[in-house]
């Protein structure tokens, strides 16, 4: 799922605003005519959803399509109002309204006074079409951290938790700066690969531009893969040649369920990396740290931890002169 | 173009010669990659990265690469003469399709085996196969053009197919299938048994076709005159047909869907060489394997300006498209 997550933040980021623009109004009039149809099936028209809609008021019906704003709204203690959510939200009792795009169906039947929606340009188009309807949709862009702060704001706003996303944004600050004074208290900048997921001989990484470049940056850790794609797909042999000091994976899953499993796997398939040899391999307990939630600011002190430790013992051998990607 | 006779010299002169290209390209292929590296120290000193690299993750690649390059070539060279279809192709016909779609029920159902995932592979194949020929064979033989269009339907089959599984299937299981099928080289250390299950059966698969090299040239005759001269067209067929599906099956479901191979290559070679099949299969099990190699090296050559590995499939295909169109237009004018 991490992967998945940040191909569609790829897709988000390799479509120029226009581009998505365009491809939204052309897609838009063929939308228009099957949410009409829709409706009429699903009893539940566009302007009953539109006379619940409450612009700019406080929401008591939310349908969520992104893991981070579900989580934020869970954090701002307003879990209740979640009437719909995305086969990759943790919402148990929720009903799924879709995966990577939102089954515009499912949203309508939710009934929900409020849409939050990430601003990916892929999803521009089902955002169109979801306010076409007369649904409340509020769009937030989730790429740095500056937009983790920004949207939990926001939502505090639209839910009424106004001081619960002040305390949400002031735990990420001081874990941020936390992080920031600790790095320069020390001179070394361990030299970190963040997996998305590994399979067949690549490795699946972020290249940077985006909250996990900038979490790094903030906890004094070097990204091997900087410089690369926003989501690269590396072969093993580069990543020998990158020598990182220190390697998380940023979620757990079926393969990966821990640290253990994740130190036997490059054990057997890169056995001398500085990071295996130090036993510094590292699954991250849980989707925190890939996602934008109100658990980020606990996962950056967590990685600033782990970054210190890393960065006490030197690399078992130094990186190759070609290390970029 | 006429051809000089077939001696034993000849064979083994031209195949003597690719031998040396393909090792030419191999080792070139060891020793430029994503990252360059010392074959020297690489060679002797086991403590360094250069060695961990080429012997961790190069040499299974370049394998990897010339197996594939092998099977894919030596398979279209055998569909185009079995079928008398200068089309045919495991990519174009489905099989690879098929392939592919029978690795990935394997792989979703949890079997995790190393050898799951190419037995799923074979059968896919050969059903596809078998399919597909069903499908386009009339009471007049198999035409062109339709064996074609039934390859698109059932390449068309496969790719939904694998939209359902990706629809009911968990998201971490379908993310591996799918990243398996986007067509690469690469290796997976911790399989150290794959890759040479592949080789075996791919090995196997192609030694059995070319003890079917003499019948492949009769078959040229068509299917009466091949007959005529003891060979049984739909017999052949059939056993080819399961033998081919062995090494298709077993390369796809491993390093995924790789296009045109089949059918640039031996195109070049029966150019270049004519038509002998007991020449044409051996070679363009060579020559397939320089090109893959080739186009293997270009993804890698081409990861350091794009900061990611592009699938192999995209070279092969990006060259082989429009070579297939150019056929496609020929072939539609001689036959006006």
């Amino acid at each position: 799922m991490p992967l998945l997550l940040a191909t569609t933040r790829r897709q988000a980021q390799l479509t120029r605003p226009g581009d998505a623009g365009r491809e939204g109004r052309a897609r838009g009039v063929g939308m228009h005519l099957g949410l009409a149809l829709l409706a009429l099936t699903v009893g539940c028209g566009p302007s009953a959803a539109r006379t619940e809609a409450q612009a700019g008021g406080e929401a008591a019906r939310v349908v969520s399509l992104a893991p981070s704003l579900t989580q934020m709204v869970v954090g701002l203690g307003r879990g209740e109002r979640l009437v719909g959510a995305t086969r990759y939200c943790e919402a148990p009792g929720v009903a799924v309204v879709g995966d990577a795009r939102p089954q515009v169906e499912r949203v309508l039947a939710a009934r929900p006074e409020l849409v939050l929606a990430p601003r990916y340009a892929s999803m521009a188009a089902d955002v169109a079409g979801l306010r076409a309807q007369g649904l409340d949709v509020l769009e937030l862009p989730l790429e740095s951290v500056g937009d983790a702060r920004q949207a939990m704001l926001a939502l505090g706003e639209r839910l009424g938790a106004q001081a619960e996303a002040a305390a949400m944004v002031s735990a990420l600050d001081a874990a941020m700066a936390g992080a920031r004074a600790e790095a320069q208290a020390r001179t070394a900048r361990p030299g970190v690969l963040l997996v998305y997921e590994v399979a067949d001989g690549y490795v699946y990484t972020t290249g940077g531009g985006d909250h996990l470049a900038e979490v790094l940056d903030a906890v004094g850790a070097r990204n091997v893969a900087a410089g690369g794609a926003l989501t690269a797909r590396l072969p093993l042999e580069r990543v020998e040649a990158m020598a990182p000091e220190m390697i998380v994976h940023v979620a757990p899953s079926a393969r990966f369920g821990d640290d253990a499993a994740a130190l036997a796997y490059w054990r057997a398939a890169s056995p001398t990396l500085p990071a295996v040899v130090k036993k510094r391999v590292h699954v991250w307990p849980n989707g925190a740290l890939a996602t934008h939630g109100p658990g980020l600011a606990q996962a950056v002190a967590r990685l600033s931890a782990l970054v210190s430790a890393a960065a006490r013992e030197p690399a078992a051998r130094p990186a190759a002169a070609t290390a970029s990607p | 173009m006429s051809h000089p006779l077939l001696t034993a010299r000849r064979l083994w002169t031209v195949l003597g010669v690719l031998a040396l290209a393909t090792l030419a390209v191999a080792v070139a292929a060891l020793g430029f990659g994503a990252v360059p590296i010392d074959l020297g120290r690489a060679l002797t000193d086991a403590s360094s990265t250069d060695h961990a690299i080429l012997w961790g993750h190069r040499v299974p690649r370049v394998l990897a690469g010339l197996t594939t390059g092998a099977v894919l070539a030596a398979s279209g060279a055998a569909l185009q003469g079995l079928l008398r279809n200068a089309l045919a192709d495991p990519f174009i016909l489905g099989v690879s399709g098929g392939a592919a779609l029978g690795g990935a029920l394997v792989g979703l159902t949890g079997l995790a085996a190393f050898v799951a995932a190419p037995v799923g592979g074979f059968v896919g194949a050969a059903l596809a196969l078998f399919a597909v020929t069903a499908l386009a064979a009339r009471r007049d033989g198999i035409s062109p053009l339709h064996i074609l269009l039934v390859g698109v339907v059932v390449n068309a089959f496969a790719g939904s197919m694998l939209m359902v599984l990706q629809a009911l299937a968990g998201p971490a299981a379908v993310q591996r299938v799918l990243l398996r099928l986007m067509g690469s080289l690469a290796v997976d250390p911790t399989e150290p048994l794959a890759l040479p299950v592949v080789v075996a059966a791919s090995a196997l698969g192609l030694a059995l076709v070319m003890r079917h090299a003499r019948a492949l040239d009769l078959l040229a005759l068509g299917d009466d005159g091949a007959r005529t001269v003891g060979v049984d067209p739909e017999a052949l067929r059939r056993r080819l047909f399961w033998v081919l599906s062995l090494p298709i099956g077993a390369v796809v479901a491993a390093t995924g869907l790789i296009g045109f191979v089949g059918l640039i290559v031996p195109h070049g070679v029966r150019l270049a060489l004519g038509p002998d099949h007991r020449l044409l299969l051996p070679a363009s099990a060579l020559a397939g394997s320089v090109f893959v190699l080739l186009a293997d090296l270009a993804v890698r050559w081409l990861t350091g300006p794009l900061g990611t590995e592009l699938p192999v499939g995209v070279v092969t295909t990006a060259i082989g498209g429009p070579l297939f169109l150019w056929l496609l237009r020929r072939d539609a004018r001689s036959s006006a």
